[in-house]
């Protein structure tokens, strides 16, 4: 997760990127790709398992942004701007790919995915398993906020400018994603212990 | 004692929704001391904030290997460039000069393009704007009774082309024979005093048929055959004592002949 004290920085080399990006810098894209790819891979992993897919639209998406970066206004951070892109480019695929159950419900056991998962601690793996479990039970919308707020660190109001919703929507469906959690994790992996996890 | 009660419920509720934010750093600095505050003095929420920060630590529990960004990044460029070549051979067949080929990306060729597109709607939308306008021009102008009375096909001033009919001309009333010796200047002189206007002649050119000069002597004009002979008397006479004038004399019309 990227913290909050970093991205101003951040913020300024994206900016300069971006603009080097719109006249024609190579090395400047490349600059770019390499930050968003494995986070935007990563993101879009939570909603299928195909990696074909994933690389799909993850580059159909920077494609957009090497195509467009000269319309960025600076309103949002670059990092939203290309986050937006990439959900809209995800919306579309799915939609295109003609089965939006499938992806939106991909399993995240390693069985299906073929891939192993190198974290070995029990306890944590037992945790990241409830939680994703939890989070296939939302409703698309309300879990897409808690990826955005959670795994990709958007705030309120940039996971509006995300969805294109108001912020309120935003609030309204975070509050409803937290209520269900409270009452299906319990369910899944009985009472979750501050204690064991050490974040309380 | 309410309103006590009423601004620790404030400061729950607040609290309560700013949590996520708090855990994922994204809270600005003024909503983190509110929930902090409120959280040194409230338990559900410390027990909330611990929750939440349980799902933030599980979800960002991720660390399955992902395929490899290079090669995914070297497809994207290939991508790229063909689409550039492709633009640059767009531009070379539209005969314009191409900005792929001084080594700027597609995407200013591609804007290049939408601009010359704008510019192109620019152009039909004035040229139309004209169109409304001339024919909005034309609807004033002929609302106009000046220029509706020049179109108007009883206008006083006609004009004459050469495809359409000649002017009815009007019956001679008075047989002129000048002198050879008279020049054409001094013919036109004497027509003009007398305001007489040539309307017949004689094959040759030596006799002439003359008619009241209706234009020119507007006074004629409502008088009655009486009067109009008593003119024609006049004008006679007057015409035989100018010099130059070999014969004037009356011709009979059916008005004339009657009485």
């Amino acid at each position: 997760m990227i913290e909050h004290e970093e991205r101003p920085a951040q913020e300024v080399h994206e900016r300069e990127w971006l603009v080097a990006v719109s006249q024609g810098d190579r090395r400047a894209f490349e600059h770019l790709y390499q930050r968003y790819h494995d986070r935007l891979a990563r993101f879009l992993l939570r909603y299928t398992p195909r990696r074909d897919l994933i690389d799909e639209i993850v580059n159909q998406a920077l494609w957009v942004v090497w195509r467009k970066s000269g319309e960025f206004r600076g309103d949002s951070k670059v990092g939203t701007w290309i986050i937006g892109i990439a959900y809209r480019c995800m919306l579309k695929a799915l939609r295109d790919s003609g089965s939006r159950q499938e992806p939106f419900e991909a399993p995240f056991d390693e069985s299906t995915t073929g891939v192993a998962d190198d974290t070995d601690d029990g306890e944590h793996r037992e945790l990241r398993d409830w939680v994703r479990h939890g989070l296939l039970l939302l409703p698309v919308e309300q879990r897409t906020t808690m990826e955005l707020a959670y795994f990709m660190g958007q705030s309120c109001e940039e996971i509006a400018s995300i969805m294109n919703c108001a912020v309120g929507t935003v609030k309204a469906r975070m509050f409803h994603a937290r209520l269900r959690l409270r009452n299906t994790l319990p369910a899944l992996g009985g009472e979750i212990s501050h204690a064991r996890t050490g974040l309380a | 004692m309410s309103t006590t009660l009423d601004n620790s419920n404030l400061a729950h509720r607040q609290t309560w929704n700013l949590i996520p934010w708090v855990v994922n750093g994204s809270a600005t600095p003024a909503e983190r001391q509110i929930a902090e505050t409120h959280l040194a003095e409230c338990v559900d929420c410390r027990d909330e904030l611990a929750f939440q920060s349980l799902l933030h630590a599980g979800m960002a529990m991720d660390a399955r290997a992902l395929n490899d960004g290079g090669l995914a990044f070297a497809r994207l460029m290939t991508r790229i460039e063909r689409e550039d070549r492709n633009d640059v051979t767009a531009a070379g067949l539209e005969g314009t000069t191409t900005v792929a080929r001084v080594g700027l990306p597609a995407s200013r060729a591609v804007r290049r393009r939408h601009t010359r597109r704008r510019i192109s709607r620019l152009l039909v939308g004035a040229l139309a704007l004209q169109s409304v306008g001339l024919v909005l021009l034309g609807a004033v102008l002929l609302a106009r009774p000046s220029v509706r009375g020049l179109l108007a096909p009883t206008a006083s001033v006609g004009y004459q082309t050469l495809s359409s009919s000649r002017r009815s001309a009007a019956a001679p009333t008075i047989r002129f024979v000048p002198s050879p010796m008279l020049s054409v200047g001094g013919l036109q002189t004497l027509l003009a005093d007398a305001h007489l206007r040539i309307v017949d002649s004689s094959q040759g050119g030596a006799i002439y048929g003359l008619a009241p000069d209706t234009q020119a002597d507007r006074t004629g004009a409502g008088e009655t055959p009486i009067e109009r002979n008593a003119a024609t008397a006049k004008t006679i006479a007057r015409l035989r004592v100018t010099p130059g004038v070999l014969l004037a004399e009356p011709i009979a019309t059916s008005t004339t002949e009657s009485r």
